[in-house]
């Protein structure tokens, strides 16, 4: 914070890279306002979501590579400590140098929160919320593809490796591609589901995300899988990295 | 260890070196006496919380850096004002441990608190809280400009909290002991713990 000006010039040359590389590809889709129920396990009443931008695939490992470069904080061999795990980009050869197996268009996985947070702030990005992220997930795909059966068939699957390209499957109604059936992505309240029943009201969570979500799988598979993603985010510590968790981002509309 | 202490030797020689060079410049020497050299020139440890760069609001509606914290011990939880029983817990299991460091002679701890509620708790609000709840001097309870430093705060203490409403939140009870450096040396969950036992992080 010594020189006031400096966030802004990396603002402002990020934001110019950004513009000046369309090649980066990651285009940003317009999520119009809207509402969707929760699953049932937490909360049946609808949630209002605004409109707001979201990366259309989860970000790639050429495009985890351009922001290394410019940021070697972030890099495999200097990142601290208390913001990633040692198995942070475990897979990469180098610091500069993704495993060539995985491809330039696969999602960067073994990331962490810190580490996926850093990478949307330097496009002047953010995570989405859990809210946005639900909302959008819940869409239908384009194809005939039923969103459940293709949810519930990767989480029964053991996780793939080299992970597939981004893109490949069929988009959303909203032209989103990936959120399901690739990776696992971080939000940026991931932390706001209560596993550790540390008071009284997280206690009452607890038995809502546990009791309810065993319940309510035998009635609606899709709010079983939508159970798993919930579980998995309160299992999630922020400097954890992981081989089938990335991330992509959003921007506030204005 | 011996490098450090060699380490704070240069430094403190450097110091000395600092304000003899300073002598004619009054402004400039008391600005240097004011900060130790060890505080402004040591790196950070890896494992320092305060490597997080968030911005925190002061009562006042200062801003100031989640690192400015460096220099003393810290006893930090979060918090927010419309909170009816577990923060008033959190804060009282704080108080206890106030008084029996206190007790001990031990009386250069920095008892912090983070609000989740940055919307709702404007410093104004915040100052009247801390008035009403009588904390004492050695309390700050800040509040931030968006949800972005108090979610990442909470990250690196374990904390999870999430809004159930206009008027609350769900959120964990701990608190944590943060050495000098920012290192965190002790935790507590929970209200039913005895805060008592959080002294023994704390060195005099």
């Amino acid at each position: 914070m010594k020189n006031p000006k400096r966030p802004l010039m990396l603002a402002v040359l990020a934001l110019g890279v950004f513009m000046s590389l369309p090649s980066w590809g990651n285009g940003m889709i317009l999520i119009p306002a809207g509402s969707f129920r929760m699953p049932a396990f937490l909360d049946k009443t609808p949630r209002k979501v605004n409109s707001f931008y979201l990366d259309k695939h989860p970000v790639t490992n050429a495009e985890y590579l351009s922001f290394v470069e410019q940021h070697p904080e972030w890099h495999k061999s200097s990142v601290k400590k208390i913001f990633a795990d040692a198995n942070y980009l475990e897979y990469w050869s180098g610091d500069l140098d993704f495993d060539k197996t995985s491809g330039a268009s696969s999602p960067v996985v073994r990331v962490s929160w810190y580490a996926a947070r850093a990478y949307c702030a330097s496009l002047g990005k953010r995570l989405p919320v859990i809210d946005e992220w639900e909302y959008v997930g819940q869409m239908p795909f384009k194809d005939k593809n039923d969103l459940k059966t293709v949810i519930l068939e990767w989480y029964g699957q053991s996780s793939e490796w080299p992970l597939p390209s981004v893109m490949k499957r069929s988009a959303n109604t909203a032209g989103i591609y990936d959120q399901h059936g690739v990776i696992w992505e971080w939000v940026e309240d991931f932390n706001s589901s209560m596993v550790t029943g540390e008071s009284r009201a997280d206690a009452a969570l607890d038995r809502n995300l546990f009791c309810g979500g065993g319940a309510s799988s035998a009635a609606d598979p899709s709010d079983y899988a939508a159970f798993m993603r919930y579980a998995f985010r309160s299992s999630l510590q922020a400097k954890y990295t992981v081989k089938n968790l990335g991330f992509r981002c959003a921007k506030d509309k204005d | 260890m011996k490098v450090l202490k060699i380490m704070l030797g240069i430094l403190s020689f450097n110091l000395v070196a600092g304000i003899a060079l300073a002598k004619e410049d009054h402004h400039h020497h008391q600005e240097k006496a004011a900060t130790p050299a060890a505080e402004s020139v040591k790196p950070l440890k890896d494992e320092s919380i305060y490597n997080l760069k968030s911005e925190l609001l002061t009562v006042d509606g200062k801003k100031i850096s989640l690192e400015s914290l460096k220099g003393q011990p810290v006893v930090i939880s979060m918090a927010y004002t419309s909170c009816a029983y577990a923060c008033p817990l959190i804060i009282s299991h704080m108080q206890q441990l106030e008084k029996e460091l206190d007790k001990k002679g031990v009386r250069n701890v920095h008892f912090v608190l983070v609000s989740f509620d940055p919307k709702k708790d404007t410093p104004p609000v915040i100052k009247k809280y801390v008035e009403k709840r009588k904390l004492s001097k050695n309390w700050d309870f800040y509040t931030a400009e968006s949800d972005k430093s108090p979610r990442e705060i909470a990250t690196l203490l374990g904390i999870k909290y999430k809004k159930i409403d206009e008027m609350d939140y769900d959120h964990s009870f701990i608190i944590t002991v943060l050495d000098s450096e920012g290192v965190i040396k002790g935790q507590q969950s929970g209200a039913d713990k005895d805060p008592k036992e959080l002294a023994k992080f704390i060195k005099n």
